[in-house]
């Protein structure tokens, strides 16, 4: 098979027509939109097998005056009907081999391939890097890996069925409460690409992204010092803008004053906000402590209740420096 | 309708509100059923705009996820249980099976008037429990989402459980009824091909309805006194709820489509006043689908975290169940050939499916390949897929049935002019709605989404387009049927020049006990024959 790939990817150049899938960036994926393109052509072909003869057919023998009768009554062939039996079957076997060829390598990773424990939950990712002991989690979450080095994900789910579904990987794996689902790759391209949530899991289904980041070996390391770096020793302005991003808090909340799926934390301290289920409070720092501990007691009104809680995630310190980050921003 | 005095029919044989909901007529109980599908049809349909409506921009345009949710969940759960899976066999399937085998009612006249109203009460709860709470699970309603959410779960499954048994209760009428109702002579091969196909439904109807009725009924079970099945808190397994699910759900797939089949394997030799060509091997494929069917339930579950070897299983098996698909369509064109092809209404609907029911099974191609469907799962490109197989298969089969046995049904002609403009509208509209769908799936948009990234927009806004347009052609479809009725010129006994009994030997619209003698069976189902077959009025082949 691996010469018809060959062939293949010199008939069809990358780009070719339109592109119908987002691009590829590892093997796997390049090899899955070869299969994909082999079968757009050959239904191409196959559909124009069926409608052309239709038209034509169509066009040549319509009837001329109402009583025109059909001009013979053969009802069988029988080697026309074994041809378009046992083609199809020699077709269809193809297909089916092919695709399972592709499909076992998901499942097995290769030895030396680092592990990442990705949690699912209503409605966000958390993966935990088992080598680096680093943990990114929260809407919009930033999952960087280094480039060409195979990864495998080993998931879960703390509530209900969701997927993870890299496009450009051309990966996708359900993750399911109560028991484990793995699923590998290998990333060659530099850059940012979008993680969705592939099965519905309840309102916020559609906003519960995430990026996988794909970096040199260099850049992975500088991202995991980053990730790791003593937060003790930072001061809390620098610390609380760190904790903004790795937390995921900027994915809802902007800095800029733009509507996310939060208030935007530019001028909110110390402002006067409306909840959706009536009252309002002052934005203090008492306030901002609460809601990263238990944001379901209050949402803010016209969005949506999706804050995820910190507790135990966050340190005291952690805290202080978030509010710090907050205050900065305010008019 | 006064015109029907004058002439005996069974529209005419007793009259009031009671002869029709007391009436033991299987043609009577067809048009309710036909009535009721597509008032839930046009429910269906309208959540359906309104989908189609909130995906004009990404994020909010008028509606909130919740209602989002509950839209989508609607749409599909109305347009399956109480549209699709009862559609043809219920509503055609009750009219014309009884007169295509020369009997004169099906076998238990009461119990098909009992699956009617177990149809009517399941489908008013289901439709009920939307004002108390709608569900927002999605009409598969996969575990654990659906033990968790506060909607109400339980009385919308209740309603798809009662559901089944209208189900169950008209396949083994249908099943008992070609069994021993077929007219003297009538051996299995003499058989109309609807006939076929509508005992292949009706044996998937009977053998996997139960499993779905037991799926729901322990999701209600767990809910209700949390005994852990599916729930992984309680002890339960979710992957096991989609095996039994899909166990019912993916045979269902083929009463859906198999009634479709089978209209268009009459539609085609009708209106091109030729023998079908191959039979018998259209007739077996329809039993070959049947069986196959319930070996295939696992490819919805490829990336559901069943073992790899099981996924490979799965899609050898669903290859398989291909290959009697395409051998229809290949026999449907061959049957074309040499023929007199008339394009009249129903014609276009038969031609349409042909067109988009094999668009429909290519793209399944693409999902039954591993590799590819890991890729492919879960999006767009599933969603357009299923509905180029459903509506432009399924639906476009069952708009054309429609059209073809409207004059004997009503013994009225319905208006040609107007018969074509509707089908080019809903061809047209179809086509735009879900073709730009595939286009999204493979770059990666997955379904049920309430919110997408800007770049899908303008495909978006185009889909939107499409369902617009294609809810106008149903809506002239409605229009020319219902002045059909009421204006429509008097039909005579065949006016497409038809072969089978219900044309051959029934006037328009038949009497209350369909003919007047026991038709004798001596030929085969399509004899267009070498003598001119331009029967006007009652035949009198093998009476």
């Amino acid at each position: 098979m691996k010469n018809l790939n060959e062939l293949l990817q010199m008939v069809i150049p990358k780009g070719w027509l339109f592109s119908t899938l987002p691009m590829g960036i590892s093997d796997h994926a390049s090899e899955v939109d070869t299969l994909y393109w082999f079968l757009i052509i050959t239904c191409l072909i196959l559909f124009l097998l069926v409608v052309i003869p239709l038209i034509i057919i169509s066009i040549k023998y319509r009837r001329k005056t109402p009583l025109q009768r059909a001009i013979s009554q053969i009802d069988h062939n029988f080697w026309m009907e074994s041809l378009w039996t046992f083609l199809p079957f020699i077709y269809l076997t193809i297909l089916f081999v092919w695709g399972f060829q592709q499909f076992l390598p998901i499942y097995i990773a290769p030895t030396g391939a680092k592990e990442l424990r990705v949690v699912g939950q209503k409605w966000q990712w958390s993966v935990d890097y088992v080598d680096e002991e680093i943990n990114v989690a929260g809407v919009g979450a930033t999952i960087a890996v280094p480039v060409g080095q195979p990864i495998k994900l080993v998931m879960s789910s703390q509530d209900v069925i969701h997927s993870f579904y890299i496009p450009n990987l051309r990966l996708k794996q359900d993750v399911v409460p109560g028991k484990y689902t793995t699923m590998s790759f290998r990333a060659d391209r530099e850059g940012e690409y979008p993680i969705l949530c592939a099965e519905y899991c309840g309102d916020l289904h559609s906003q519960m992204l995430a990026k996988l980041k794909v970096l040199p070996a260099e850049g992975y390391a500088s991202w995991v010092n980053e990730m790791k770096s003593a937060d003790q020793e930072m001061p809390l302005l620098e610390l609380g803008t760190k904790l903004s991003e790795k937390l995921g808090c900027l994915a809802c909340h902007s800095t800029d004053g733009t509507a996310k799926l939060a208030p935007s934390f530019k001028g909110i301290y110390g402002k006067k906000e409306e909840f959706s289920g009536g009252g309002s409070a002052i934005i203090n720092d008492d306030y901002i402590r609460q809601h990263i501990l238990e944001p379901q007691k209050t949402t803010a009104k016209g969005y949506p209740p999706i804050m995820p809680s910190f507790q135990g995630r966050v340190t005291e310190r952690g805290i202080s420096a978030l509010i710090a980050f907050i205050k900065s921003l305010a008019e | 309708m006064t015109i029907y005095e004058n002439k005996p029919s069974y529209l005419n044989e007793q009259k009031g509100l009671t002869s029709w909901l007391f009436t033991l007529d299987h043609k009577r109980i067809g048009i309710m059923y036909l009535a009721s599908i597509f008032f839930f049809f046009i429910v269906g349909g309208i959540f359906a705009l309104l989908l189609r409506t909130e995906l004009l921009t990404p994020g909010k345009t008028f509606l909130e996820a919740k209602s989002y949710n509950q839209f989508f969940t609607l749409h599909g759960t109305i347009m399956v249980f109480l549209v699709i899976i009862p559609g043809i066999p219920a509503s055609l399937g009750n009219f014309v099976l009884p007169l295509q085998l020369g009997a004169k009612d099906v076998a238990f006249p009461r119990l098909n008037l009992m699956s009617y109203y177990i149809y009517v009460f399941g489908s008013l709860l289901a439709v009920f429990s939307i004002f108390l709470g709608a569900i927002d699970t999605g009409w598969t309603f996969y575990a654990p989402y659906s033990l968790q959410t506060q909607e109400k779960v339980v009385m919308m499954v209740t309603a798809a459980f009662i559901l089944g048994f209208s189900s169950i209760f008209t396949g083994i009428n249908f099943i008992s009824t070609i069994h021993k109702l077929r007219a003297p002579g009538m051996n299995w091969f003499k058989m109309p091909l609807f006939v076929w196909g509508i005992y292949a439904t009706s044996i998937i109807q009977v053998m996997a309805t139960p499993v779905l009725g037991i799926t729901l009924a322990l999701i209600v079970v767990e809910r209700l006194i949390k005994i852990g099945i599916f729930d992984p808190t309680l002890g339960g397994d979710p992957i096991l709820f989609q095996h039994f699910f899909w166990f019912y759900s993916h045979p269902a797939v083929y009463i859906m489509i198999l009634p479709g089949m089978a209209i268009i394997s009459e539609l085609i030799t009708t209106f091109s006043q030729k023998k079908i060509f191959g039979y018998r091997l259209i007739a077996f494929s329809s039993i070959a689908i049947a069986i196959i069917s319930f070996l295939v339930w696992g490819h919805h579950m490829f990336v559901s975290g069943q073992s790899a070897l099981i996924g490979m299983i799965f899609s050898a098996l669903t290859f398989l169940v291909a290959i009697p698909s395409g051998i229809k369509v290949f026999n449907w064109v061959a049957t074309l050939y040499k023929g007199s092809i008339s394009f009249a209404t129903p014609m276009l609907y038969a031609l349409s499916f042909l067109f988009l029911f094999t668009i429909g099974g290519l793209t399944g191609v693409f999902l039954a390949v591993l590799s590819v469907d890991v890729h492919l799962h879960d999006t767009y490109f599933v969603v357009a897929h299923f509905h180029y197989v459903m509506v432009g298969g399924t639906f476009m089969a069952f708009l054309g049935g429609v059209y073809y046995w409207w004059p004997k049904m009503f013994g009225k002609m319905y208006d040609e002019r107007i018969g074509q403009l509707g089908a080019w509208l809903v061809f047209l509209g179809f086509n735009l709605t879900f073709f730009v769908q595939f286009y999204l799936g493979s770059q990666g948009m997955p379904r049920r989404y309430y919110n997408y990234l800007q770049q899908f927009q303008t495909l978006h806004v185009i889909s939107t387009m499409g369902a617009y347009l294609l809810g106008l052609g149903f809506l002239v479809v409605l229009i020319n049927w219902i002045h059909a009725l009421f204006y429509g010129k008097v039909a005579p006994a065949n006016p497409f020049h038809a072969t089978t009994l219900e044309w051959t030997h029934a006037s328009s619209p038949p009497i209350a006990h369909n003919f007047v003698r026991q038709p004798i069976v001596t030929e085969e189902p399509y004899c267009y024959g070498d003598e001119p077959h331009h029967i006007h009025g009652l035949a009198h082949k093998g009476a």
